[in-house]
């Protein structure tokens, strides 16, 4: 009855299930048993149950298989399959599979009987075997792509020769290493080619600098050089000049003066280079020249000159020293400017001794001075002579007496102009032309010129046009005699040097600054050639000395003279054969008049 | 017809399955297995076995054993 239950009751257990007699021998099999041992049911029933299951064990301890009923029933222990080994059954087919088994006694109503259960674990196996498989593979190919991450591709993976599952991922990482490697190699490379291309520009351009440097060097070699001889010539020049050189800073630091200056001065180079010079210096011995020199407007007897073309910065004063000789000194002071910003760095005094030409031209004009004041009184004597012949005051005259006698007395007229001219060239020479300004129109003088030479234009048959602005002139400051022997000389000469049938025209304007008088002729023009000397005493060009025989030559010298001194400016312009233009330029602003005498430096 | 009992397989049970086909006597011997031995999926070696135990029977043959028959039977 117990074993009908218990046959029932195995035939639903999904396991091999087999009971055995404490001998061993099988007495109940379920129908898993069966069919997990590929036998019938009878095949099994009274065979020996180790005999039956055939089992083996792999990895397994060394002691040997005590066998399963002697187990249970002798040693009276649960039959189970060591740790770490696994449990093969072996058909009688031959077929072997893993399984899972346990055996020990139960007790039933008619006896102790053993109890064995056995389970095909082939797919546990397989799974454990594909987990330790995959976890080979793993194992395999992680440490390749943990170099391969660190950009080690030195190894890649040999893919197995059979194929699994894993083929296609060993492929796959042997091709990315490959690819990653193939990459390094070819960026390795290019970094290369650039390091050297990098390398070959760098060493080009070391070259090329190094050629230009060389290049550079030769030439600032070259341009030393240069500059070393310039310097020579430059200092020999200077050191061998004519005049006295001194060169200063803005702070009047003496930087330099030649050996003209030392002679000049009488003071030592050493002794004074590097110094600066103050009007306080005075009392020094030797400075006394230098610091003359140095502040010429401050010297006790200074005079301030003009140049026609000199820079409006240069300053030219004529003054008198006593140390080391008595001399009388030019000194022209120039400014140094800068090239690039304009601005005044230091200036330059050229000293010139014009004690001997200061000499000879006082002789000279007190020699005019004394010759014309004695030709004046006996010139004066024969005019008055001649007037009253020539009136009749004597009696009665013959046509042809009266005649010659007239051409005595325009002869004698004009050697009395001539040496007036003479003695007023003295005089502003020697600073005392004596003039007196008063505020004023100019208009008045020019129209008594004009009134006095209307006779000469008619019968010389040329025509003077006079041009007026149509609102009144402003006052202007000035000295009327002198201005009026001004516009005598500069018309006169319009008139005189203008063929029959030509014009003389007198423009006068106002702008901003000035009284603007331009006297323009149709006449004989000046040679260009002879235009830097126009102003100079006694010059007369070419042309004129043809055409009028008679002139001092003195006229534009005294005119400009007078313009210069009330503060204005005398020009001409002229083109020979067409005629000549003389501009006249006078301040408005009689804070322009030069409160001291000028005197045009006529060299 | 076709037939297998759990004998031909070697399984002590009197079980036999009489069926027009031979997918027929598999589907009554699929569901005894089930109910009645715990055995919701034939393994393929034990289908290989039952497939090759079926065998032809006449329709007048019996063996004296339980008997499942197909409906269509």
């Amino acid at each position: 009855m117990t074993q009908s239950i218990l046959s029932g009751v195995l035939s639903f257990v999904a396991e091999g299930v087999i009971v055995y007699a404490p001998d061993g021998t099988v007495t109940l099999v379920n129908p898993h048993a069966s069919l997990l041992l590929d036998c019938t049911t009878d095949e099994i029933i009274h065979k020996q149950i180790d005999t039956v299951l055939q089992l083996t064990m792999e990895n397994a301890p060394t002691t040997p298989f005590p066998g399963i009923a002697h187990t249970v029933f002798a040693k009276k222990k649960t039959y189970t399959v060591p740790q770490g080994a696994t449990a093969y059954v072996t058909t009688h087919s031959g077929r072997r599979f893993p399984v899972f088994v346990a055996s020990r006694t139960i007790s039933l109503e008619d006896g102790v009987v053993g109890i064995l259960v056995f389970r095909d674990i082939t797919k546990e196996k397989t799974l454990e075997h594909y987990k330790e498989h995959t976890a080979q593979q793993l194992s395999e190919l992680t440490p390749i792509l943990q170099r391969a991450a660190t950009g080690d591709f030195s190894t890649v993976p040999n893919v197995p020769r059979e194929e699994n599952e894993f083929t296609e991922l060993y492929v796959g990482v042997r091709l990315m290493v490959e690819d990653l490697r193939q990459i390094a190699v070819d960026r390795k490379r290019e970094q290369a080619e650039r390091i050297l291309a990098i390398q070959k520009t760098e060493a080009d351009r070391r070259a090329l600098a190094e050629e230009y440097a060389k290049h550079l060097e030769k030439q600032v070699e070259e341009k030393t050089e240069e500059i070393t001889r310039a310097k020579v010539h430059v200092e020999t020049l200077i050191d061998t000049l004519p005049n006295g050189l001194l060169e200063y800073d803005n702070a009047f630091t003496l930087l330099r003066m030649n050996r003209k200056a030392e002679e000049l001065l009488g003071v030592s180079p050493n002794e004074v280079t590097g110094h600066q010079v103050f009007p306080r210096d005075l009392h020094k011995p030797h400075w006394q020249t230098l610091v003359d020199v140095s502040y010429p407007a401050l010297a006790p007897v200074a005079k301030k000159m003009t140049r026609e073309n000199a820079g409006k910065d240069v300053d030219i004063t004529e003054i008198k020293v006593t140390y080391p000789l008595e001399r009388e000194l030019q000194v022209t002071t120039t400014p140094v400017l800068s090239r690039a910003t304009g601005a005044r760095q230091g200036f330059i005094k050229l000293v010139r001794d014009i004690t001997r030409e200061k000499t000879i031209a006082r002789s000279k004009s007190e020699f005019i001075s004394i010759a014309a004041h004695q030709l004046r009184t006996p010139l004066s004597a024969i005019k008055w002579v001649l007037h009253m012949v020539i009136n009749g005051d004597t009696g009665p005259l013959q046509p042809s007496q009266k005649e010659l006698l007239t051409n005595g007395y325009e002869t004698n007229e004009k050697m009395i102009q001539l040496v007036n001219d003479l003695l007023n060239v003295a005089r502003i020479e020697e600073g005392r032309f004596g003039y007196t300004f008063k505020q004023g129109d100019l208009m008045p003088v020019i129209e008594s010129v004009l009134a006095s030479i209307k006779g000469f234009a008619q019968s010389n048959q040329v025509s003077v046009v006079v041009k007026m602005p149509s609102a009144t002139l402003p006052p202007l400051t000035f000295d009327a005699n002198k201005m009026a022997l001004v516009f005598q000389n500069l018309i006169d000469n319009a008139v005189k040097y203008t063929p029959v049938g030509g014009t003389v025209t007198i423009d006068v304007s106002v702008d901003k600054e000035h009284l603007i008088t331009h006297i323009r002729d149709t006449g004989i023009g000046i040679p260009a050639s002879q235009m830097p000397r126009l102003f100079t005493k006694f010059f007369r060009a070419d042309n004129a000395l043809h055409m009028q025989t008679s002139g001092s030559g003195l006229g534009l010298y005294l005119a400009k003279n007078v313009v210069i001194r009330h503060g204005g400016a005398l020009t001409v312009s002229s083109t020979e054969g067409v005629g000549t233009v003389f501009t006249l330029a006078l301040p408005l602003d009689a804070r322009r008049i030069p409160q001291d005498d000028i005197t045009v430096d006529d060299t | 017809m076709k037939q297998l009992t759990c004998h031909d397989i070697g399984v002590d049970c009197d079980m036999k399955f009489v069926g027009e086909s031979e997918e027929d006597v598999m589907r009554q011997a699929e569901e005894h297995a089930a109910h009645e031995h715990n055995l919701p999926v034939i393994p393929p070696n034990i289908e290989k076995k039952c497939r090759a135990a079926i065998t032809d029977i006449s329709t007048n043959s019996s063996h004296g054993t339980d008997t499942v028959t197909s409906p269509a039977a």
